[in-house]
């Protein structure tokens, strides 16, 4: 029987590698069958380039990323534990709600156990993949990850319980987010494609969905939670604590995107690619940095709440516009640039730049507010499939939602 | 022969089966195994053999030992105890399926009265 040269078996192994194949047992067998495969075909009398492109050509797109999903899900198929956390933190959400619109004792406390428990799904899910995911790079960075958002999620329910020890927990969580997460960015920025297979890339790639789904429910939830206060007479603002959630969790994955996109540059230096590597990072800090800034000066504190927005906006329109969407998309670049608009009018409302010609009051007005969630929702249905842009859209719907922020 | 959307549900037995009838077997020889039995007509792909060989090693039906061959790791799959057991019953279970299956596919007996007029 034909055999093949240490080069050849190299050529195999390191297309293998390039279609992302990491899990070391699968790989070495995928391999041994592909090299039995090759080698039966030069029996047959091919060369072994054209040999290697049969046997290439049989194999479909993605198709080994496809196997290493399955057998994961496969080996790991018998408990799912984050599946069960989820369902405990959706069913005590359920129950906050339902407590709240009846007006019975306990809503705040089961909103504090949906919390906890949003808590240990994270981090159950993150043990899990860590476990799964053996032969990724990158375990200890999404440990430490996990860390810092739980953290954050703990001292926000210390300071729900006015627990002693909140603002210090506040303090080093928020510090910790605002300084490992843009020095991550910095890390895939200048990995030169080595860290392709990085445990964060591969789930930031796998999870949007259950992100954006997250993000819309907490959305829904947060409406009904004020809604059901309003309908009652009272002013309470609840909700607001879902919105500021779905906001962190979009615009965390917002930034975790442009990693995808840094991962695949050959070399660091690219105008755009630093551009994004910039504002990204100062738009996540500033999007943070309120959070701990109770004494930040008003007028700073504007800028900084809002300004985020703005930039995600420009990102996006320079995305669909020319530099990194596959085909330029017009239409989306012009609409990402005309959603800018909407947070540089809230900041100007804020800042009073129109004076009496535009009060403040006009984002609170519920014939705007009904006519722009509108608006919003229908381009999130026109537009489900863009992924960056249905990211913008969920976001603009949380932000919009807390008119009074 | 439109083979893939049948032979998803035996897969599991397919590969059993083979392996009561060997020692141990490797991937690539399974796959051939199969090609080889039916006379080209039913293929494993990648992505059907490999999960279920892993699903079935976790689920303590199969064990693994690895050998260095022409300067390559192989894997070897071979049958444990319950395996064997699993096999047995998996191969009876679908030759009652394909019996059932003969009956059903059968043509249907004459429902005309042609008979009555001979």
């Amino acid at each position: 029987m034909a055999r093949l040269s240490k080069d050849e078996i190299k050529r195999i192994s390191d297309d293998l590698h390039l279609e992302g194949i990491t899990f070391e047992p699968l790989r070495s067998e995928l391999i041994d069958h592909l090299i039995c495969d090759v080698e039966t075909r030069l029996d047959e009398g091919l060369g072994f380039e054209e040999a290697w492109k049969v046997v290439k050509s049989q194999i479909p797109t993605n198709h080994f990323n496809h196997i290493q999903k399955e057998t994961m899900e496969l080996l790991n198929k018998k408990i799912n534990p984050t599946q069960v956390f989820s369902a405990i933190s959706l069913a005590l959400l359920v129950f906050a709600t339902l407590f709240k619109m009846l007006h019975l004792q306990g809503a705040g406390y089961l909103l504090l156990f949906f919390l906890v428990s949003a808590s240990a799904t994270l981090v159950v899910g993150t043990t899990r993949s860590i476990y799964v995911y053996k032969e990724f790079k990158g375990r200890i960075v999404m440990l430490l990850a996990t860390a810092f958002i739980v953290s954050f999620i703990a001292a926000l329910c210390f300071g729900v319980l006015k627990l002693p020890g909140y603002l210090p927990l506040l303090y080093f969580s928020v510090t910790s987010i605002c300084i490992f997460f843009p020095s991550l960015s910095l890390y895939f920025y200048l990995s030169k494609q080595k860290l392709k297979d990085h445990l964060l890339i591969k789930l930031t790639k796998e999870h949007q969905g259950i992100i954006e789904k997250t993000a819309l429910i907490l959305i829904g939830f947060g409406l009904v939670f004020n809604y059901s206060s309003l309908l009652a007479g009272q002013e309470s603002f609840i909700g607001v604590i879902f919105f500021v959630f779905s906001i962190i969790l979009v615009g965390m994955y917002a930034y975790s995107l442009t990693w995808v996109h840094f991962v695949k540059m050959k070399r660091p230096g690219n105008t755009t690619s630093l551009f994004l590597l910039i504002s990204s990072s100062v738009a996540f800090i500033m999007f943070i940095l309120p959070l701990v800034g109770q004494h930040m000066h008003f007028v700073v504190r504007q800028y900084f709440a809002y300004l985020p927005g703005v930039i995600f906006c420009l990102v996006t329109f320079m995305h669909y516009s020319k530099f990194s969407s596959p085909d330029r998309k017009p239409a989306l670049a012009i609409l990402s640039l005309a959603l800018s608009l909407y947070p540089l009018l809230r900041l100007a409302l804020k800042l009073g730049w129109f004076g009496e010609a535009l009060p403040p009051t006009l984002v609170t007005d519920p014939f705007f507010m009904i006519f722009f969630l509108v608006f919003l929702t229908v381009l999130l249905i026109g537009y489900r499939k863009e992924k960056l842009f249905k990211t913008l859209v969920i976001l603009m719907i949380a932000s919009h939602m807390i008119p009074h922020m | 022969m439109k083979s893939k959307e049948y032979i998803k549900g035996t897969i599991k037995t397919i590969v059993l089966k083979l392996l009561s009838e060997k020692d141990k077997m490797y991937g690539y020889e399974i796959s051939q195994r199969v090609k080889e039995l039916s006379s080209g007509e039913l293929e494993l792909t990648y992505g059907a053999l490999y999960p279920i060989l892993y699903k079935l090693e976790s689920d303590g039906l199969l064990v693994t030992e690895s050998e260095i061959v022409d300067g390559r790791v192989r894997k070897y799959y071979s049958l444990t105890p319950s395996g064997t057991e699993t096999a047995r019953e998996k191969v009876a279970e679908l030759g009652r399926f394909v019996e059932l299956l003969k009956t059903i596919l059968a043509p249907a007996p004459s429902s005309n009265f042609s008979v009555w007029h001979v």
